[in-house]
């Protein structure tokens, strides 16, 4: 499946019809694709950090070029079920708001491409997206951060650990 | 004194001295890559950490110069002023990179960005 009938797809299974003359909609492509792939569904498009925040110029010459595809919203190609929860779940947390997924899709560029320090990509993000207020920034970064962690193994023995207490507690104060 | 002595004098007739200023260059940079797509004006002046003033004067020079376009944009429905680079601007941009680049001796005709 090439990546402009995959990035169809995903956007049919987001139910997001592209016009490329909008703005926001531009804004939204962008960001959706760019989240996804830190995601991992499999895309050839590069991305880099631009005043925009991630931002791919070779995704860009494929909806001004391929327009009405975009718009009809209509390919053959199906998605994997791991690349449909990606899309559903990423629709879920962002709601296709251009200024969460603005803000999201750049926290997620320096914290997990960059590999900054947390605190520190927060701060960079707090600068570059200084135009949005306080709350919308946590918002998104703390949504990106629900969508692209991936705890590894001791972390997930860690918090089995730690919330296997609560669980057992909890099942103890029901039982009185 | 490097080889290229003539070819730096002679091109240099070519590039136009205006846009050689810092913020200039910053927002012929930060806008050559992003094509039709460009970028609003609170996107640069956060992006490139320029205070208002400073970017906005600097925007409309470019603006009367041809080098960008203006347009009127709507994000979330707050109405916002996107910038995006001519084909003039980025040939000039492409003008200027490549006569900075001979002059700072970097390899080939112009700097990998």
């Amino acid at each position: 499946m090439d990546d402009r009938s995959k990035v169809i797809a995903c956007f049919r299974e987001a139910g997001f019809r592209m016009n490329k003359d909008r703005f926001e909609h531009r804004l939204i492509a962008q960001k959706l694709v760019y989240l996804l792939k830190l995601k991992g569904v499999e895309f050839a498009y590069p991305f880099r950090l631009y005043v925009r925040g991630p931002y791919s110029p070779a995704f860009a010459r494929e909806y001004y070029q391929h327009a009405d595809e975009f718009s009809r919203c209509e390919t053959e190609s199906t998605l994997s079920p791991a690349e449909a929860d990606s899309v559903a779940e990423l629709t879920a947390l962002f709601d296709k708001i251009p200024s969460l997924l603005e803000i999201g899709a750049t926290y997620g560029y320096l914290a997990y491409e960059m590999h900054r320090p947390p605190q520190q990509a927060y701060r960079i993000v707090r600068r570059m997206k200084s135009f949005y207020s306080n709350e919308q920034i946590v918002r998104g970064v703390n949504r990106a951060k629900q969508y692209l962690f991936v705890p590894t193994e001791e972390e997930k023995a860690a918090l089995d650990a730690e919330l296997g207490e609560w669980q057992r507690a909890g099942i103890r104060s029901m039982r009185h | 004194m490097p080889d290229n002595l003539i070819t730096i004098v002679e091109e240099s007739e070519d590039v136009d001295s205006t846009i050689i200023s810092r913020v200039r260059l910053e927002i012929l940079w930060a806008l050559s890559d992003l094509g039709e797509d460009g970028a609003t004006a609170r996107q640069l002046k956060a992006g490139l950490n320029l205070s208002d003033g400073v970017l906005y004067a600097n925007l409309k020079k470019l603006v009367e110069m041809g080098y960008l376009r203006s347009e009127k944009v709507t994000l979330e429905g707050k109405e916002l002023e996107l910038y995006a680079i001519t084909p003039e601007g980025l040939a000039e941009w492409q003008r200027v990179r490549g006569w900075l680049c001979k002059l700072l001796g970097c390899a080939g005709d112009t700097c990998g960005r």
